[in-house]
């Protein structure tokens, strides 16, 4: 199965990348200790290739477990998710990894850049799992061009929030996914990081073509994607 | 309050909400109170036993041997002519020495002491009216430093002397009857010196009704025993060829003691019981007669014989009650046995008839005393106070009736070695316990510090809510108290269980209920306050340091100061100084004796602490100097890009991570170091006392030739042994006190041992360590080219200030018909002699000795075995009793004593030492074992609660499970692999100290053992708990929530 998805090329800044994500009665219940939560309940959604769509809606209403469906790193109750020709809610979890390191970039709210690695290690390690070549000169050429390079050699706990941000966008796109999913990446910045960070992920996705989702509270980051999905108690409130 | 019990209940829904967590903490405080308990319960099994243990072996517990025995003897009568004194005031005392009995009382010594309150008037003393001169201007009663008393000669029946004396009142006395009696009387016959006024001789039989009402005794029976000539045992005309020993006892002294055997036949009023050895050499049988031969002029004993006896095993019968030979056994093959009725009614007129004749030819007087068997069950398990029990039961058997006998007190005896042996037994226990409780707070605290790091997220969550510290450190206690709390529990618990399943329900129920209760209280109070201690520590200093750095008070990444500073460096050299100053003072020297003597040892705690400071100071050293040396390498190498995945991100992980990582590694390390230092230690223990056993016998079997057998033990019988299993064979002329030495300074009663140099060295356990002149090989060497050379024990050397080639004189086979002095040479010096460890004085070549002797029969021979284990010796024991020459159709052990080096082992297990140091040692390795496994297991879950972000982030950038679950199983591989590799090292570095402390306990000095096999089967089970844990780790990591954790802050 790990076959059928082909490694592909450094990517270069042509456009084109973008991969659809397709989504069809989905559901995802968990049992807790208090009880069955259902945390979606047949949502279906398409986003386009090379488009941006912001999901947004309250606490607990599903959003981040649908990112989380849609990155692969859960499997959903019932219901289909394709990405590109992939039907991903039906992949093995060793074929979801290949998926995930070579076509998608992930930008989690706290970074989580490995605490161990430098900026710079952070984004190489993404490069290589991506099956690509840690090239030391394109990755200081990244960093460069998110206005880090001059915190290469810095590990995450020597970084202010931004900063980490910043690394961890880089390390979502240095090996240019097809797809990018961002769960909450401005919660925890202030204004001037948030607009910085907005900044690049759209960036990258206007110059790479690459598919955006993003998931935010934030009414102002998610009217700058091309759309905005809402979400109730884990079902479609519609395009807002 | 209510905030305190909603705090309650948010610690109680955190730790049954984190199950894997919470297990983490407790497995580590079970696992360490449990081997703290166990090593309680343990010592409270193990010396429940100790005074069984003890006394088991013992066949006379108490022993009154009436030093008057013929009708009462001499008396001696004190009288002061005045009632009353006034200062200055002098008095007349009269001594009155009256001779009772039948036979005449030899070197009578009358003794007064000074009294504070009189003083001896110069010139007063008289004997029957005539003056005796002063000494030295003193009292010829007591004379000299020494205070010797008047030997005024030999007192013949019926006759008194009277010695007056004046003595002056240094001060006024009320009533001179008040003053203490001091004068004493002894005579040859009865050398324990008696009181003046002392009650007239009581009847043996009445004293043993009397002293069998003492409370503690269980039994108290007469016994005589009279030494008789040569042929005055006979039937038919026919006399035994040697000496005769006559017993007199009754049916319930055989019934008290079963090492008196029947073969056949049984006791009866009126008739004799003759030994096997009697019975052959005169031919008798059941319901045959036999006569025995009287003194003074009484007619011969005739005696129906109705049975035949066995006394080879009924050693105290045969052993001195004399005081210069106390219990030393001498076997008189020849026996008869009457009972009492028999002696009082015939024997003993007769001796006292002998007795009373002028120039009486008697050379002995019948030795009459009371056995006293003591109620063993009412004794305290403790031999310390079972001592006290005995001591005060000894007290009250020797107050009754006291003045005309002495006591040996063998039980009191034995226990005191016994409550020495338990002191040392239970310092012992320390010793090997200790390191494992130390190791147990350590796991604790490792386990306090992984729970505190996973606590980090809910304590910034709370802090968030406006938690202070107080709130924090509350919760924290809460916490702590909880874990600890039931973790001892259960460790107690689990503590009690493996020692149930070690000792035995038998032998750990022998300890009273009180005793369990209070290591239960202790081990689960003791146990909850380590382990909340140690818990509680590193989660206060977390928070502390947490709080700091939110507050910007310092923003510094903290390291141990263990890391920072050389404490590991100090704490070793301080460990290095205090082992070479122990040394220095002789502190692991061992007192003369060992414990297969019967003797007690010494263990001072203290040297208990160099051993712990160098176990726990090397590990963190050694880790210390491994993570300076791969900081280095890491800095060495700089930034490097990424080429391989696996190895690129564990490398990074490992050397940006070291304290982590070190943490992991002096955790394992520590346990293995223990787990190593006891499996040395037992190996070292075991095969000490092998060794030990092995030059207690001589060497692998001795064969001593039974009393019992009439069959001649020409030293040339060795060669017969030529058998299979048998690599070597070698007579040897042993026994106490066979020789006098003497040098140009002095001279001394010696035991000799007579050897053959050609073949003692292959048969015999023989090291070049008991020599202080030379090698083993040297030594024999130097006997076989000069015959008359001796080699000396350096103590008796010492005292007799002799050295090497000193010219001395040496009486040969003493006491014997064949004794002969002969000139010899000092050759040697050694320190202990295989065989006899501790009672051999010389040894001579034995083909000198017989040719000065003409005594052609061996003491006993020694058997080196080809195959030493148990089986291979009992083979060669069987080879040896088809030796028709040995066994001449018989079993072998008619006619030998055979002793194995193993059977040697067996005799020290049941009945002296109480020192199970073997089960505490499977104790401790279990918990070891145990304590391994959950390090390395805590290790891996640790990593897993403080990097499970860290993981499922690797996973959404794509990396694959299994490179996740190599990097754990690296992780922890490299974490226990150079644990492990670390604490075989430290291990056998404490163990080397560790086993100094068995120097006093064996008679050889053991050395350090590495068991190989055992620790590779440790390494390997700290390696298969690494790759058990990782899997389980991994299986984890895939089950973790992603988006959950990826969304925390």
């Amino acid at each position: 199965m790990i076959g059928s998805i082909e490694p592909r090329e450094y990517p270069a800044t042509a456009k084109g990348w973008g991969l659809r994500v397709a989504v069809t009665a989905l559901s995802m219940r968990y049992t807790t200790a208090s009880g069955p939560i259902r945390a979606l309940d047949g949502v279906t959604m398409t986003v386009e290739p090379g488009t941006s769509v912001a999901i947004v809606g309250p606490s607990g209403s599903g959003k981040s477990t649908r990112l989380g469906i849609l990155g692969g790193l859960e499997t959903p109750t019932s219901g289909e998710v394709r990405v590109g020709p992939h039907l991903l809610s039906a992949m093995a979890e060793p074929d979801r990894a290949a998926l995930r390191r070579r076509h998608f970039g992930f930008v989690f709210q706290a970074g989580n850049l490995q605490p161990f690695l430098t900026a710079s290690e952070n984004v190489g390690l993404q490069a290589v799992l991506a099956g690509l070549a840690d090239e030391p000169a394109q990755t200081r050429a990244l960093l460069e061009s998110l206005d880090v390079i001059s915190l290469e050699r810095r590990f995450p706990d020597e970084l202010s929030g931004g900063q980490r941000q910043r690394v961890a966008v880089a390390r979502a796109i240095v090996h240019n996914p097809g797809i990018i999913l961002a769960d909450e990446p401005t919660g925890s910045l202030d204004g001037a990081s948030v607009n910085r960070v907005v900044e690049l992920l759209l960036q990258h996705h206007a110059t790479h073509g690459a598919t955006l989702v993003v998931v935010t509270h934030d009414r102002a980051v998610a009217e700058r994607m091309s759309t905005v999905l809402e979400m109730r108690a884990g079902r479609m409130a519609g395009p807002t | 309050m209510s905030g305190q019990v909603t705090l309650g209940g948010f610690v109680q829904r955190d730790l049954f909400r984190n199950p894997r967590r919470t297990l983490t903490s407790l497995v580590g405080v079970v696992v360490g109170v449990g081997l703290f308990s166990a090593v309680l319960f343990f010592i409270d099994g193990s010396g429940a036993s100790m005074t069984r243990r003890a006394v088991a072996p013992l066949t006379l517990d108490m022993q009154r041997v009436l030093t008057t025995p013929l009708g009462g003897g001499i008396r001696l009568e004190q009288t002061m002519a005045d009632d009353a004194l006034d200062a200055g005031d002098t008095t007349l005392v009269t001594l009155t020495i009256a001779n009772d009995g039948f036979a005449p009382a030899h070197e009578v010594v009358v003794r007064v002491p000074p009294n504070v309150a009189l003083e001896y008037v110069a010139d007063s003393t008289d004997q029957n009216e005539t003056p005796i001169v002063d000494v030295a201007g003193g009292s010829p009663l007591f004379q000299g430093e020494a205070g010797t008393g008047l030997n005024i000669g030999t007192v013949e029946p019926a006759v008194s002397v009277r010695i007056t004396y004046r003595l002056r009142a240094t001060a006024s006395v009320a009533s001179t009857a008040d003053l203490p009696v001091r004068a004493t009387i002894s005579t040859r016959e009865a050398v324990t010196p008696a009181l003046a006024n002392a009650p007239r001789a009581t009847a043996l039989q009445t004293l043993a009704d009397t002293v069998a009402d003492v409370p503690g005794v269980a039994a108290a029976d007469p016994l005589v025993l009279v030494d008789m000539a040569a042929e005055t045992l006979t039937a038919r005309g026919i006399a035994v060829p040697g000496p005769v020993k006559l017993f007199a006892f009754d049916t319930r002294y055989l019934s008290h003691y079963p090492s008196v055997k029947i073969r056949s036949g049984s006791m009866r009023q009126g008739g004799a019981l003759i030994s096997a050895e009697t019975a052959r050499a005169l031919s008798l049988s059941v319901g045959g007669t036999v006569t025995i031969e009287l003194p003074g002029g009484a007619a011969p004993l005739s005696l129906d014989v109705t049975g035949i006896t066995d006394l080879s095993g009924a050693r105290p019968l045969f052993e001195s009650r004399e005081a210069g030979t106390l219990e030393k056994f001498r076997y008189v093959p020849f026996t008869v046995v009457v009972d009492p009725s028999v002696y009082s009614d015939q024997v003993e007129p007769a001796f006292e008839a002998a007795a009373a004749e002028r120039d009486s030819a008697l050379n002995s007087l019948p030795l009459e005393e009371l056995d006293v068997l003591i109620e063993r069950s009412i004794l305290n398990s403790d031999p310390a106070t079972a001592f006290a029990q005995t001591s005060g039961i000894a007290e009250a058997v020797q107050g009754v009736a006291s003045g005309q006998d002495y006591l040996i007190d063998n039980i009191s005896n034995t226990l005191h070695v016994a409550a020495e042996d338990a002191a040392v037994a239970k310092r012992l226990f320390v010793f090997l316990g200790l390191p494992g409780g130390i190791l147990a707070a350590i796991l604790t605290a490792y386990a306090g510090t992984l729970l505190a790091g996973a606590q980090r997220r809910e304590n910034a969550l709370l802090r968030v809510r406006g938690a202070a510290r107080k709130h924090l450190l509350f919760l924290l206690a809460l916490r702590t108290v909880a874990i600890a709390g039931v973790g001892s529990l259960l460790g107690t618990v689990l503590g009690f269980a493996t020692v149930l399943a070690l000792l035995g329900r038998s032998i750990l129920f022998e300890a009273s209920p009180a005793a369990l209760l209070q290591s239960t209280l202790i081990g689960v109070s003791g146990g909850m306050l380590v382990t909340a201690l140690a818990l509680y520590v590193p989660g206060r200093s977390l928070i502390t340091r947490e709080i700091k750095q939110q507050l910007n008070i310092s923003s510094q990444r903290t390291t141990p100061s263990w890391h920072r500073l050389p404490v590991d460096l100090i704490a070793l050299a301080i460990a290095v100084a205090l082992q070479l100053v122990a040394l220095r003072l002789g502190a692991f020297d061992a007192p003369p004796g060992s414990v297969y003597a019967g003797q007690a040892v010494t263990l001072p705690l203290q040297l208990l602490v160099a051993p712990i400071i160098a176990w726990l100071a090397g590990t963190l050293f050694i880790a210390h100097l491994l993570q300076e040396i791969t900081a280095r390498a890491a800095s060495g190498r700089g930034a490097q890009p990424f080429t391989r995945l696996r190895s690129g991100v564990l490398w990074r992980s490992i050397t940006r991570r070291l304290t982590a990582l070190t943490g992991g590694v002096v955790t394992v390390g520590l346990v293995v170091s223990l787990g190593t230092m006891l499996a040395c230690f037992a190996t070292v223990y075991d095969t000490a006392k092998v060794a030990d056993a092995r030059f207690q016998v001589g060497s692998d079997i001795r064969l001593t030739p039974n009393p019992t057998s009439d069959r001649p033990h020409p030293t040339a019988l060795s060669a017969e042994f030529d058998v299979s299993g048998v690599a070597g064979a070698t007579p040897v002329v042993f026994s106490s006190q066979n020789s006098v030495l003497t040098s140009d300074f002095n001279e001394d009663v010696t035991s000799l041992a007579a050897i053959d140099p050609d073949t003692f060295g292959t048969v015999a356990a023989l090291p070049d360590s008991v020599f202080v002149s030379g090698t083993a090989g040297r030594m024999l060497s130097a006997l076989r080219s000069t015959p008359d050379g001796i080699l000396v024990n350096i103590a008796l050397a010492e005292g007799l200030k002799l050295k090497i080639g000193d010219p001395v004189e040496v009486l040969l086979a003493r006491d014997t018909d064949q004794q002969t002095r002969t000139p010899m040479r000092v050759v040697g010096l050694f320190t202990k002699f295989p065989g006899a460890a501790q009672g051999t004085d010389i040894v001579a070549n034995l083909d000198f000795y017989q040719r000065e002797t003409g005594l052609t029969d061996a003491d006993y021979y020694l058997v080196a075995s080809s195959d030493r284990s148990v089986p291979g010796l009992d083979r060669t024991v069987q080879g040896l009793s088809e030796v028709q020459a040995l066994s001449a159709g018989q079993e072998l052990q008619q006619n030998f004593e055979v002793l194995t080096s193993e059977t040697a082992l067996d005799r020290d297990q049941s009945s002296l030492t109480a020192l199970n140091v073997r089960g505490l040692l499977q104790l401790d390795s279990f918990f070891t074992f145990l304590m391994a496994a959950t390090a390395t297991a805590m290790f891996v879950f640790g990593m897993l609660l403080q990097r499970r972000r860290e993981y499922v982030t690797l996973r959404a950038q794509g990396m694959s499970s299994s490179d996740i679950r190599a990097l754990v199983l690296a992780e922890a591989g490299i974490s226990a692999t150079l644990g492990t590799a670390i604490g075989v090292l430290v291990g056998i570095g404490m163990a080397s100290q560790f086993v100094q402390v068995l120097r006093p306990i064996f008679t050889l000095s053991p050395a350090l053992a590495v068991p190989k096999a055992e620790l590779a089967v440790l390494a390997a089970l700290v390696l298969c708990a690494t790759a058990l844990s990782s899997a389980a780790a991994a299986f984890q990591i895939g089950r973790l929530k992603p988006t959950e954790l990826l969304r925390d802050e």
